[in-house]
């Protein structure tokens, strides 16, 4: 086959893929659209579609709504309705950073945990609710002062763990990991620590932080991480090209024409910044950046080009299934969707170990 | 076009390199040979901008080194390595493809640009394919048309006279997992390219197969160059016990370099 014939063929394909994995991440989107619809209408309060479209209309033409209608407009509006809207942001910043992470460390089997994001967040918002609940006073911002701590805690973690990964020649991949061993395991007896300590009420607060909730969201906070999640999202984005030369190795990354130092500080620090942000709202959400890339990986290749947006599409449509589960498997009670997403993410995250040690990887 | 003046390298106290000096002109193909341990690798890494020299000067295009953008280098040199690893499930072009992220130019014409090059070393076949799942010759075959991608400037084609003008390819044991046909098909080739204004320097193993391609052959030991120069000049059998600690037999070769045996 002559070259230029060749060029035909192979340019029909790329277009077609094109095509077709750009379908596809459509196609992902739809299916959050439907399961929004079904998120709004599902749970312990069921609603049909035929009453909230009702209530809409009534809300759009400025009609006054019955006594029920009003109950049944609060639970869509302000319940529902911000709590969907923050499992897409959610889902998206950590399937994304999971995706960044695993290419940056070029080790499907990553995690943004790795580094010690999750613990530092815990450790410090386990430290802020023993507070809170001693000082009755502090009761009152108790919430902000948790997430907050949570988010800095996660930077901090994070700080200390590229401190002693630095080197002359930048930050080493295999120190990194170790280092986050390391701030994992002090942090996990950090929160040991606390809960020893902590009283009942503190206790219980504790543990249910670190099982990651929806619960609790209001229009406030979504609107805090949904104008913050647009730019995060936004560099996700645009690391794609560089996240593919990295998985060729550094230095092959660097005869490239990367700045390897440079996109490696850039993607470990909005891995950092983006689940410190989930964390710190949401409590920890384990298993989504591991589990999302793998099934986007399975379903729109390694190509990071592609992967990287299915992985935000597809982050968004987990928590979305996880936030329905969570609130209609057992109702009225709601399973902290934390629970949902590793009872899930861990038995997956098993038959990858053995999937891998059977392809020797 | 490259010129490497009194070049000393070192890594925690211990002297890596000492003393090198190197000049290329486009078209030169310099072929670095020497004992396992002795720096070759070290010095090509060196030569891409991958170390960082402790003293002595590195100019490539009448320009530092150290003040050239990656970016801008990577248009200008390319580096394949011994050991090439893909860790995910990249398919032969999309890596071709990714070669040309960094030029302006089509979908189209990137593509016709693959094509060429993969015609030209026998890889379209493995369009579609795993680059995990390649075999070792495939997956060297594979990179070195990447690189050669990667220097091509988007507006001259393949077949241009001056395509690879003043450009710079280093190659890390180009050969070593090559079959006895493409062992000698990749020579030819990378001397073609050479005839384009392609300069190389290729560290290899294989005296054999590289030195009747090598305009320049500098002999590296313990980290020093032991000599230098044209093949016919360095290689003695003096020059090779000193480098490699044994007396090698030198069949002479009408007009080449004289085949090297034990």
């Amino acid at each position: 086959m002559s070259a230029d014939s060749l060029s035909v063929t192979l340019h029909a394909t790329l277009t077609q893929r094109h095509k077709k994995y750009g379908r596809g991440i459509w196609l992902a989107a739809g299916l959050g659209v439907f399961l929004i619809l079904v998120g709004l209408q599902a749970g312990s309060f069921a609603q049909s579609s035929f009453d909230m479209l009702q209530m809409l209309i009534k809300k759009i033409t400025s009609q006054d709504l019955t006594q029920q209608q009003d109950i049944h407009w609060y639970i869509f509006s302000e319940l529902r309705a911000p709590r969907m809207v923050m499992a897409i942001c959610v889902g998206a910043l950590l399937a994304m950073s999971g995706c960044a992470m695993q290419g940056l460390v070029r080790n499907p089997l990553a995690d943004p945990g790795l580094i010690g994001i999750s613990a530092g967040a815990a450790a410090a918002a386990a430290t802020t609710l023993a507070l809170v609940n001693h000082f009755p006073e502090l009761e009152k911002a108790g919430q902000y002062l948790v997430a907050g701590s949570a988010f800095v805690g996660a930077l901090l973690a994070v700080w200390i763990v590229l401190l002693v990964a630095k080197t002359p020649m930048g930050t080493a991949i295999s120190s990194l990991i170790l280092a986050g061993v390391a701030v994992n395991a002090l942090a996990g007896t950090h929160i040991g620590a606390i809960s020893y300590m902590a009283n009942d009420d503190a206790l219980r607060q504790i543990t249910y932080w670190t099982m990651g909730s929806l619960g609790g969201i209001d229009w406030h906070k979504v609107s805090f991480v949904g104008a913050l999640s647009v730019p995060a999202i936004g560099l996700f984005l645009h690391l794609r090209k560089s996240l593919n030369m990295l998985a060729l190795g550094e230095n092959e990354a660097q005869c490239m024409g990367l700045a390897v130092a440079k996109h490696k500080r850039l993607t470990l620090w909005l891995v950092a910044f983006s689940v410190a942000l989930a964390t710190a709202l949401c409590g920890i959400i384990g298993f989504v950046g591991l589990v999302v890339p793998h099934i986007a990986r399975t379903l729109f290749g390694a190509d990071h080009q592609y992967l990287m947006p299915a992985c935000g599409v597809l982050g968004g449509v987990l928590m979305l299934v996880a936030d329905i589960i969570s609130r209609t498997l057992f109702p009225p009670l709601e399973i902290p969707i934390g629970i949902v997403t590793s009872a899930v993410g861990a038995p997956f995250f098993l038959y990858l170990l053995a999937k891998g040690k059977a392809e020797h990887v | 076009m490259f010129e490497m003046k009194d070049i000393f390298l070192n890594y925690r106290e211990k002297s890596i390199l000492q003393n090198i000096s190197l000049s290329l002109s486009s078209g030169d193909f310099v072929t670095v040979i020497g004992e396992n341990g002795c720096g070759k690798s070290t010095l090509l890494r060196c030569v891409a901008g991958l170390h960082q020299q402790t003293s002595g000067s590195i100019m490539f295009q009448q320009r530092n080194l150290e003040q050239w953008s990656n970016k801008a280098l990577a248009k200008e040199r390319a580096f394949v390595a011994q050991n090439n690893q893909v860790h995910f499930a990249f398919l032969t072009e999309n890596l071709l493809k990714l070669a040309r992220s960094e030029q302006v130019e089509t979908d189209k014409q990137s593509t016709l640009l693959i094509c060429e090059l993969a015609e030209k070393l026998s890889i379209s076949h493995l369009f579609g394919r795993d680059v995990r799942t390649l075999s070792g010759g495939e997956r060297q075959r594979v990179f070195i048309a990447k690189a050669l991608l990667q220097l091509l400037p988007s507006n001259k084609p393949n077949n241009h006279q001056l395509a690879y003008q003043n450009k710079l390819l280093l190659l890390d044991e180009p050969t070593s997992a090559l079959d006895f046909r493409f062992q000698k098909a990749m020579m030819d080739l990378v001397q073609e390219f050479c005839q384009k204004g392609l300069a190389v320097v290729c560290v290899s193993h294989d005296m054999n197969l590289v030195l009747p391609y090598a305009s320049q052959v500098v002999l590296l030991a313990q980290g020093r160059c032991l000599a230098k120069g044209e093949a016919k000049d360095v290689i003695t059998t003096e020059n090779l016990s000193d480098c490699f600690g044994v007396t090698p037999k030198l069949i002479p070769q009408i007009g080449s370099v004289p085949y090297i045996t034990h």
